[in-house]
C-alpha cells in the first residue's frame, strides 16, 4: 500500500461519512401525506424507477438523443472507472500480469477462448485494452457534454462554476482510469489515478455531484407522488 | 459576506428553513442543470430564453437553500452560484416563479432527474407570500375568497338570485314544477361545489350539472356560504388561506349532514382540495372527497343517467386535459369515458392525457393581468393542438381552463365551441 493507496482511501470513507449524513438527514425529515391515495405508492416507485426512466417515455431522452447517449455512455464510463479503482484498491494485482492464482481460475478459464485469439497476449492485456478504449469513447462523451455546456447559450446561463468543475473532475477521472488500463507500465498511471480519485471523492459532498445519491431520492418522491394519485400506476397498466 | 437582509427576508428564511423535509432538500439538490427540460415547458417551446428554463426556476430557489444551507455555499458562494436572499433575487423570483410557470408540471415526468418542480417552484412561490411579494392582482383574489367566500365576491344574494333563476329555467327546460336546485339544504348526502365564474358568467354548467342530479335522483344542495371550490391561496403559496378555505368546504359539508364534498369543475381547486387539503389540515378528511367527472362517470356506470342515443353529439370532439386534474390529480380516463358515452366523433389531441400541454391559464395566470401577454403567447401551444385535431367542440373539465381556451379561441380564430363535461352530458339527457 503506498501513500496514495492511504490517502484515497481516506477521501472514499469521507465521501461516504457525508452520504450516510445525508441519508439520516432525508430519513429524518420524510412527511407524512394525509390524502387519500388513489393509486400505489409502491407501484408509482417501481414505475419511476423503471419504465419511466426508458428514453421512449423522456422527452428529456428522445428529443435530444445525442446528448441523452453522451449522458449515459459518460455515466457507465464513470461506474465502470469506479469498479476498476475497487478492484485495484482490493485486489492490488488485478490485470497487472498473469498468474492471478488459483481462486480466479475460473474467470481465466472464461477467457481462455480470447486468448487463443491474441496472437500471444494474455487475455489481461486486450481486457485493459479494451476497457482502456471504452474509457476514451466515455471521457469524449464527458468533454462534449462539457463543450455544450460553454456553447449553449441557455445552458451557459443556468450554469455555474460547480457545473464545470464536476464535469471536468469526472471526465479526468475517466481518462486517468483510460491510462490505467491503457499504460499500465507508465510509472505516472497508477498515482495520477489515485490523485484524481482523491479529489473527485473529496469534491463529491461539496458540489452537483451529490446527485448520485439525491436523484434515487427524486425518483423515489416521484414515485410515491404518481403513484398515490393513481397517475403513474395507471400508465403502468396500459404499457 | 451576506448582505444585511430585512425583516420580511428574515421571515422568508426562517419559513423556508420549516419547509426544509426530504422531499423539499431532494428536489433543491437534484437538478444537474442538463437543461433537457426546456422542451417540456410552454413557456421555454415559445420563447427560447434562459429564464424560461424550467431548471432555471429551480435554480432561483435552490441558490437560495445553497447559500443558507450549505457548506459549500456559504462559503465560497460563487463556486454552487449560491445567492443571498436580496431584492435582485426577489425580483427575478417574481417575474420567474410568478409570471414564467403554470405549475403544470409537464417538466417533472419528463426531467432527466425527476426533479419535482412546480413543488419548488410553489416553495418559491411561499416564501414571496411571506415577504408580501404576490402579485397584487391575485393576491386580491385571494382575499376576496378569504373575506367575502367566493373569490369573486359575489355577493350572497346574487349568488340566490342567479340560482333561483336557473331554477326556474330548469324547470321549464325538463317541464317540471318540482324539480329543485337545492340551496342550504340539510341531510342530504352530497354538497356539490362550484367554481364562482360559472355563477358570473357561465351559469348554465350550474344547471347543466342540477339537470344531470335531478335525473340521477341524487341527494344534494349547494350552499349560499361557501361553494367556492377554487383555492387561489394554494397557487400564492398562502399556507394559511388554503387551510381556512379548506377548512371552510369540510365544515361546510358536516353542517349539511353530507358525507360526500363533490369538487366541481376545477383542475387546481379539485387537486387542492382532494390532494393538499388532507396535509393543510394535518388529518384525513372526515367525509369523501370525489371530482365531478369521477361523480359523472360513475352514474353513467351505474346507469343512473343515460344519454338519448338521438342526443348524441355529432360534431367532432376533442378533451383538452387540465392539469391539476389530470397529470397531478389522476383523473384520466373518466372523462373519456363521459365523452365516449356522449359524442360519436372523439379525437385526442397530441400529446394528451398526463403527457398534455397547460392551456396556459394554470398556476394562477388567469388571475394575473401583469403575465396577460405571456398567458396568450403560450396558449398557442394549445390552439395549434386543437387545430391539429379538426374539432369544433373542446371539452375540458376545468372552468379556468373554460377561461383561457375561450381567449385562445378568440385570440387564434379557432372557431370551436369551449364546453364543460357538465354541458355535453346534460345536452344528451
Amino acid at each position: 500500500m503506498t501513500i496514495y493507496h492511504w490517502i484515497l482511501l481516506a477521501a472514499i470513507f469521507f465521501c461516504i461519512a457525508a452520504c450516510f449524513m445525508w441519508f439520516i438527514k432525508l430519513m429524518q425529515r420524510r412527511v407524512k401525506d394525509y390524502a387519500e391515495a388513489k393509486g400505489s405508492d409502491i407501484d408509482g416507485v417501481e414505475y419511476s424507477c423503471t419504465k419511466a426512466m426508458l428514453p421512449n417515455h423522456k422527452e428529456s431522452a428522445y428529443k435530444h438523443l445525442p446528448t441523452y447517449t453522451a449522458g449515459i455512455i459518460f455515466h457507465i464510463g464513470l461506474f465502470t472507472s469506479f469498479i476498476l479503482l475497487l478492484l485495484q484498491l482490493i485486489i492490488p494485482e488485478f490485470l497487472n500480469s498473469p498468474p492471478l492464482g488459483d481462486k480466479y481460475r475460473i474467470a481465466i478459464k472464461a477467457m481462455s477462448l480470447a486468448r487463443e485469439f491474441s496472437s500471444g497476449r494474455e487475455w489481461q492485456d486486450w481486457l485493459r485494452l479494451i476497457l482502456g478504449l471504452c474509457l476514451c469513447v466515455s471521457s469524449c462523451c464527458g468533454i462534449a457534454i462539457l463543450a455544450k455546456r460553454f456553447m449553449n447559450k441557455t445552458l451557459k446561463d443556468l450554469s455555474n462554476l460547480d457545473d464545470y468543475i464536476s464535469n471536468m473532475l469526472v471526465t479526468l477521472f475517466q481518462i486517468a482510469s483510460a491510462c490505467a488500463m491503457l499504460f499500465p507500465l507508465w510509472a505516472p498511471s497508477k498515482p495520477m489515478l489515485f490523485i484524481v480519485a482523491t479529489i473527485l471523492f473529496l469534491y463529491i459532498p461539496f458540489g452537483k455531484l451529490r446527485h448520485f445519491i439525491y436523484f434515487f431520492a427524486a425518483r423515489i418522491h416521484l414515485g410515491i407522488f404518481f403513484g398515490s394519485r393513481g397517475v403513474w400506476s395507471m400508465k403502468n397498466k396500459k404499457k | 459576506m451576506s448582505h444585511e437582509l430585512t425583516d420580511k427576508q428574515k421571515k422568508a428564511l426562517a419559513f423556508f428553513d420549516s419547509r426544509l423535509n426530504s422531499k423539499l432538500i431532494t428536489h433543491l439538490i437534484s437538478c444537474v442543470h442538463c437543461g433537457l427540460c426546456g422542451t417540456s415547458c410552454a413557456y421555454y417551446i415559445t420563447e427560447e430564453r434562459p429564464e424560461n428554463l424550467p431548471a432555471h426556476k429551480v435554480d432561483i430557489v435552490a441558490r437560495i437553500y445553497r447559500r443558507y444551507h450549505t457548506f459549500a455555499g456559504k462559503h465560497f458562494p460563487q463556486l454552487t452560484g449560491a445567492h443571498d436572499l436580496d431584492d435582485e433575487l426577489t425580483t427575478e423570483m417574481i417575474d420567474s416563479l410568478f409570471g414564467r410557470c403554470t405549475m403544470c408540471g409537464r417538466c417533472v415526468a419528463h426531467c432527466s432527474i425527476g426533479v419535482d418542480i412546480p413543488f419548488v417552484v410553489r416553495t418559491g412561490r411561499m416564501m414571496l407570500q411571506q415577504m408580501g411579494l404576490v402579485p397584487k392582482s391575485i393576491q386580491s383574489t385571494v382575499d376576496a375568497a378569504i373575506n367575502t367566500g367566493n373569490n369573486m365576491a359575489i355577493p350572497k344574494q346574487d349568488f340566490i338570485d342567479t340560482i333561483n333563476w336557473l331554477n326556474d329555467d330548469l324547470q321549464f327546460e325538463l317541464d317540471d314544477d318540482t324539480v329543485t336546485i337545492p340551496l342550504d339544504k340539510h341531510d342530504v348526502k352530497m354538497l356539490y361545489t362550484v367554481n364562482p365564474r360559472e355563477p358570473k358568467f357561465f351559469p348554465l354548467s350550474i344547471s347543466a350539472m342540477a339537470k344531470i342530479f335531478y335525473l340521477a335522483k341524487e341527494s344534494w344542495t349547494l350552499s349560499t356560504d361557501y361553494y367556492d371550490i377554487t383555492n387561489y391561496a394554494y397557487f400564492v403559496g398562502d399556507e394559511e388561506g388554503a387551510k381556512l378555505l379548506t377548512e371552510r368546504l369540510i365544515n361546510e359539508t358536516l353542517k349539511f349532514g353530507a358525507d360526500t364534498l363533490v369538487l366541481g369543475e376545477c383542475g387546481h381547486g379539485s387537486r387542492a382540495m382532494r390532494w393538499e387539503g388532507p396535509n393543510w389540515l394535518g388529518k384525513p378528511y372526515p367525509v369523501k372527497a370525489i371530482t365531478v367527472v369521477e361523480l359523472i362517470a360513475q352514474y353513467l356506470r351505474e346507469g343512473r343517467i343515460k344519454p338519448d342515443p338521438a342526443k348524441l353529439i355529432k360534431e367532432r370532439v376533442t378533451i383538452h386535459d387540465p392539469c391539476n386534474l389530470v397529470r397531478n390529480g389522476g383523473v384520466i380516463d373518466e372523462q373519456r369515458y363521459i365523452i365516449s358515452q356522449c359524442c360519436t366523433d372523439f379525437v385526442e389531441m397530441e400529446p394528451h392525457g398526463i403527457d398534455n400541454f397547460c392551456c396556459g391559464g394554470g398556476g394562477g395566470q388567469l388571475a394575473m393581468s401583469e403575465y396577460n401577454d405571456r398567458r396568450l403567447r403560450i396558449g398557442k401551444i394549445k390552439a395549434d393542438q386543437i387545430t391539429a385535431t379538426g374539432a369544433k367542440i373542446v371539452v375540458t373539465p376545468c372552468h379556468n381552463c373554460v377561461d383561457q381556451l375561450s381567449g385562445i379561441n378568440l385570440e387564434y380564430k379557432l372557431g370551436v365551441q369551449i364546453k364543460s363535461i357538465a354541458e355535453i352530458v346534460a345536452d344528451t339527457l
